[in-house]
């Protein structure tokens, strides 16, 4: 087995996974818990009198702060977390799983946690 | 035959015969490799491009390129917010489950997503449950999809002289069979629906997952030129994003405020929206699968980008030209779901056209490969290889793996000849309850080392069963009380789709029932998951207790 795919390296890449898979989570419930509620709150049974457009770009303001501005966002905060956070693992040194022969009684055991 | 028609079709059909070289070529490196890893997933060896592509096509279904343009034509902005979760998609899809299902992927030698469950909980029982589910909403999904490529390219062939004759000859006997068919069919339909599924079904069965995954690169460069074309020829056609969209407020103001045209989105429907687009979409065995194939870890970050660039360049776009649509082309002129091929015709000319006409085509062809082989891997693998004869012989596997993906195809088409009535409710039921059933179990055993094998499955059934509650009222009703014919609406308890009921009920179930039983076996779990005490394993540990 290669140190880089020994047990404890194996549970240091899962304990990383694990904070990736939160990071994104987080960054999916706030784009919604963001994008959501404004577009409601400035496009919400509006008269088209009442709606502007920003820049004069043809875009109603809702739809421009409420969907256009946070996908720019979340595109440069997807950019950091493939380019500066999301680590590589060595996949090709990945081995498959060889079952404990019978009679390895420690390794047979329940996990407790 | 006007010179755009010809145009039109001549460079419609070099992108055809492009895909049939590709089919060719990846037949060639069939040949030089392990069978079934390479048919069914590629033999793990994707690059960024191919990774990215086959991605981003696949989950493109005809939907986004029918569909969607569609409710924009007739919603208006309202679109950009219910499509707007797509800024997180790439990142979500991917990032939430790629480096570790790929990992215990290799580990656990699992070519479907099926087959990962049932090793990584040791439980056959989940394998052929997952089998059995992925068989049963896939089929649904692949009515629809086939049902999708028919009529589009009824609309293309309608255009070449003597197509109607020549149909009208040889399929018209179809009309006695099914004498109360949808208005929309017809032989016309039936043409098309009968060359779409020989090309399909062709280079498939001919090239499995390589053929698909470089058809996809092709059929995602044809989508995202043809939205590209397009957004320039829209714009310019209606003069500009602001008198478009003044034009569109004049002509019904809520087209350009929320919730849109009748209640169109109301906030529960929204919220709906944000988890299934993102999440709903994480749990389809057809983008997971792809997540088992890249060839590093590097071709995913790369690859999520990638989507990324991809999707922003899609999907905003896509509301912009169809906001034009609605202004430069009056409401009803036009069947609502034409207003694709529609506008090319009206904007563009005839050569491309021919390119933009493809992209729909291109997006239902790359859903409906990857199904194929999804529905041939669930029966190869999943239930006959791994329960009903474990001893069956390769030679026997490829000759099973070609007519697997052959008949399912050629059954799908025969029953997209009378299909059921309204497309995207299909697709978005057999979406999501891909995801009730897949998500779930397959989250937790890649993050969770307590997860057990009957608390797997609990998640699997309960997630199934409580989205497909959801949808039984309306499905009897449909076919057998007042709503007959009408659109297939679910229960939405608190305003929520059904799919957000059935991932929390997945995902109750999951937790409680693993922690009601035993917990798995350590060996399992520090192989799969490490061990932060012990650097190597003991010596000698090998000799599986075989099942």
């Amino acid at each position: 087995m290669s140190q880089r795919d020994s047990y404890r390296e194996r549970w240091r890449r899962y304990r990383r996974s694990l904070v990736e898979m939160w990071l994104v989570l987080g960054l999916w419930a706030a784009a919604g818990l963001y994008a959501v509620p404004v577009s409601f709150w400035l496009g919400h049974g509006k008269r088209p009198e009442e709606i502007t457009y920003p820049f004069g770009l043809g875009i109603p303001d809702w739809a421009f702060w409420g969907v256009f501005v946070p996908w720019a966002v979340c595109n440069v905060i997807t950019l950091v977390l493939c380019f500066g956070v999301i680590e590589d693992v060595p996949l090709s040194e990945v081995r498959p799983v060889r079952p404990p022969k019978q009679g390895d009684s420690h390794r047979d055991q329940h996990s407790a946690s | 035959m006007p010179l755009d028609d010809v145009a039109l079709l001549v460079s419609f059909a070099f992108y055809l015969a492009l895909v049939f070289l590709l089919a060719i070529a990846s037949h060639r490196l069939l040949q030089r490799k392990e069978f079934l890893g390479e048919y069914f997933l590629g033999s793990r060896g994707l690059g960024v491009w191919a990774f990215a592509f086959t991605f981003a096509a696949t989950s493109a279904s005809g939907g986004s390129f029918m569909g969607f343009p569609s409710l924009i034509y007739r919603n208006g902005w309202v679109l950009a917010l219910w499509i707007g979760s797509y800024m997180v998609v790439p990142v979500c899809t991917i990032g939430l489950l790629a480096k570790r299902i790929n990992e215990l992927g290799r580990r656990l030698e699992a070519i479907t997503i099926p087959d990962l469950l049932r090793e990584r909980f040791q439980s056959p029982a989940l394998g052929v449950a997952g089998g059995l589910i992925t068989l049963l909403f896939v089929a649904f999904n692949l009515v629809a999809q086939f049902k999708a490529g028919g009529l589009v390219l009824k609309t293309l062939l309608e255009t070449v002289p003597g197509y109607g004759q020549l149909v009208n000859a040889s399929l018209g006997w179809l009309g006695e069979l099914f004498p109360r068919h949808a208005p929309e069919l017809g032989p016309a339909y039936w043409g098309g629906l009968l060359v779409f599924s020989l090309m399909v079904i062709g280079y498939t069965t001919y090239g499995g997952f390589r053929a698909v995954v470089w058809t996809d690169v092709l059929q995602g460069v044809a989508m995202g030129a043809g939205v590209l074309i397009l957004l320039p020829l829209a714009l310019i056609k209606a003069g500009g994003l602001t008198a478009a969209t003044a034009q569109v407020a004049a002509q019904d103001p809520s087209l350009v405020s929320l919730p849109g045209p009748g209640e169109f989105l109301a906030f529960p429907v929204a919220v709906s929206f944000w988890v299934m687009w993102a999440i709903s979409g994480t749990g389809q065995p057809g983008t997971m699968v792809r997540l088992m194939a890249f060839r590093d870890s590097r071709t995913m970050r790369y690859g999520i980008f990638t989507v990324m660039v991809y999707y922003s360049c899609i999907y905003l776009p896509l509301v912009v030209i169809f906001v034009c649509a609605r202004a430069i082309v009056p409401l009803g002129t036009v069947p609502e779901d034409q207003i694709m091929p529609y506008m090319a015709r009206t904007v563009a000319p005839g050569w491309l056209a021919g390119i933009l006409i493809a992209a729909p085509f291109a997006a239902v062809m790359s859903t409906v490969d990857s199904f194929l082989l999804l529905t041939s891997s669930a029966i190869v693998r999943d239930l006959v290889q791994k329960v009903l004869k474990p001893d069956v012989s390769p030679r026997t596997v490829k000759a099973l793996s070609y007519g697997a993906t052959g008949l399912i195809g050629l059954a799908a088409m025969l029953v997209a000849i009378d299909p059921p009535q309204f497309l995207q409710d299909i697709i978005v039921f057999t979406g999501s309850g891909l995801a009730s059933c897949f998500l779930m179990p397959v989250l937790l055993g890649l993050y969770w080392r307590r997860a057990t094998a009957i608390g797997a499955l609990a998640a699997m059934l309960g997630g199934t069963a409580t989205h497909l509650a959801m949808y039984l009222p309306a499905w009897i009703d449909r076919y057998l009380g007042e709503g007959r014919g009408g659109n297939i609406v679910p229960l939405r308890p608190l305003g929520l789709d059904a799919v957000v009921w059935g991932l929390l009920a997945s995902l109750l179930l999951g937790v409680i029932v693993s922690l009601l039983t035993h917990p798995p076996q350590r060996w399992l779990i520090r192989e799969l998951f490490g061990d932060p005490h012990e650097a190597e394993p003991p010596t000698g540990a090998e000799a599986p207790p075989k099942r």
